[in-house]
């Protein structure tokens, strides 16, 4: 092509009858006498030809069905979101119906006693040996009133040397 | 697109907008082989061009409030599936040109001894020279070549001024005729 040949725009617009009356006529014109866009110009038109023939391409199933299908199973999932709270409404409304039936209690409430007795029975095994006559703060002396039911050594035994038997002096 | 059919996508898009989804239905079905055939060409794989399909027309029901009587429908679909398709693309990464693979070469005529043969031969090769240019060339060739689309509904679909959408076209086809050589007449015969 040379300077005088119209852009391959122009040539490609021919192609698709795209261009207004007066450029039309203008190129075609040049065309008749320019072998190179005469050339360019039928080879655009043999790619659209080409474009023509392609073989026609088939989906072959019913998408509509499909489509209807899976927007109502989107659908679905989202209508029953309410019905399936998470876990802390779900633990919200245990309190609440909890605290509006009381009577209900007796399973929790069970549980709830045999917890309060093993933490008042442990507290007593935790009580500490307190002698008045002993100063505060307690000397190394002081024991757990517990540990004296597992004394190491049984009554009326022997310590076997003199730190053996507990602070109090259990071998006295 | 005749006005006719242009009226009847109108009233079913309208009844679909209000939840009527046997109308949509009936879009889908008067739409899918159109869709499906620009997918198909522009990812060359049939079954990720179905569910890609498919894709499209869910998109296209939860953007309904957003249709405009001013677009084709039909355009507008093409739009959304074209959008579909390059984000396809770019999760495959093949988006940018892929060089010729060694030893192939697509722009040889290679004529066989019947005509038929040759035009079967000829729609391969320009497939293949398809596949083997920018996605922003083939969009714009298969929406322009296969569709027909007007260069309004180019620049609408593509979000391009119809100024570029004239030099786009010249760059498209200029970078297909470096791969491909149309026999001219082969297709006539």
């Amino acid at each position: 092509m040379n300077r005088t040949c119209p852009p391959d725009e122009a040539l490609s617009a021919l192609a698709d009858d795209a261009l207004p009356a007066e450029a039309r006529t203008e190129v075609l014109t040049h065309s008749a006498r320019c072998p190179l866009c005469a050339a360019r110009l039928a080879e655009l038109r043999a790619l659209h030809d080409a474009f023509l023939a392609l073989p026609a391409v088939s989906l072959q199933v019913d998408l509509g069905a499909r489509v209807i299908a899976r927007l109502q199973a989107e659908a679905e999932p989202a209508a029953q979101a309410p019905r399936a709270p998470g876990w802390r409404a779900r633990w919200l409304a245990l309190v609440r119906s909890l605290s509006a039936q009381p009577l209900n209690l007796s399973p929790y409430a069970g549980a709830t006693a045999a917890l309060v007795m093993g933490l008042w029975l442990g507290g007593m095994l935790l009580e500490v040996e307190d002698p008045p006559s002993q100063p505060w703060p307690p000397s190394p002396n002081v024991t757990l009133a517990a540990m004296s039911l597992f004394d190491a050594v049984p009554p009326g035994n022997l310590c076997p040397r003199a730190d053996a038997c507990g602070p109090i002096g259990s071998a006295q | 697109m005749s006005d006719a059919r242009a009226a009847l996508d109108a009233d079913d898009v309208a009844r679909a907008r209000v939840g009527d989804m046997a109308a949509f239905a009936d879009l889908v079905r008067r739409h899918q082989e159109r869709v499906f055939r620009f997918i198909l060409r522009m990812l060359d794989a049939r079954d990720e061009a179905t569910e890609l399909t498919q894709d499209v027309f869910v998109k296209a029901w939860q953007a309904l409030p957003d249709w405009r009587p001013e677009a084709s429908f039909s355009t507008w679909l093409l739009q959304i599936a074209r959008n579909a398709a390059l984000d396809q693309l770019r999760r495959r990464q093949i988006v940018q040109f892929a060089p010729l693979e060694d030893g192939m070469d697509v722009a040889d005529a290679a004529p066989g001894p019947e005509a038929r043969y040759a035009s079967r031969q000829q729609q391969e090769r320009l497939d293949r020279a398809l596949q083997r240019i920018a996605a922003e060339h083939r969009e714009i060739l298969l929406l322009r070549e296969v569709e027909g689309l007007a260069y309004g509904e180019l620049a609408r679909v593509l979000g391009i001024a119809e100024g570029t959408v004239k030099s786009r076209l010249a760059r498209a086809r200029a970078a297909l005729l470096e791969h491909f050589h149309p026999q001219a007449g082969a297709t006539h015969e």
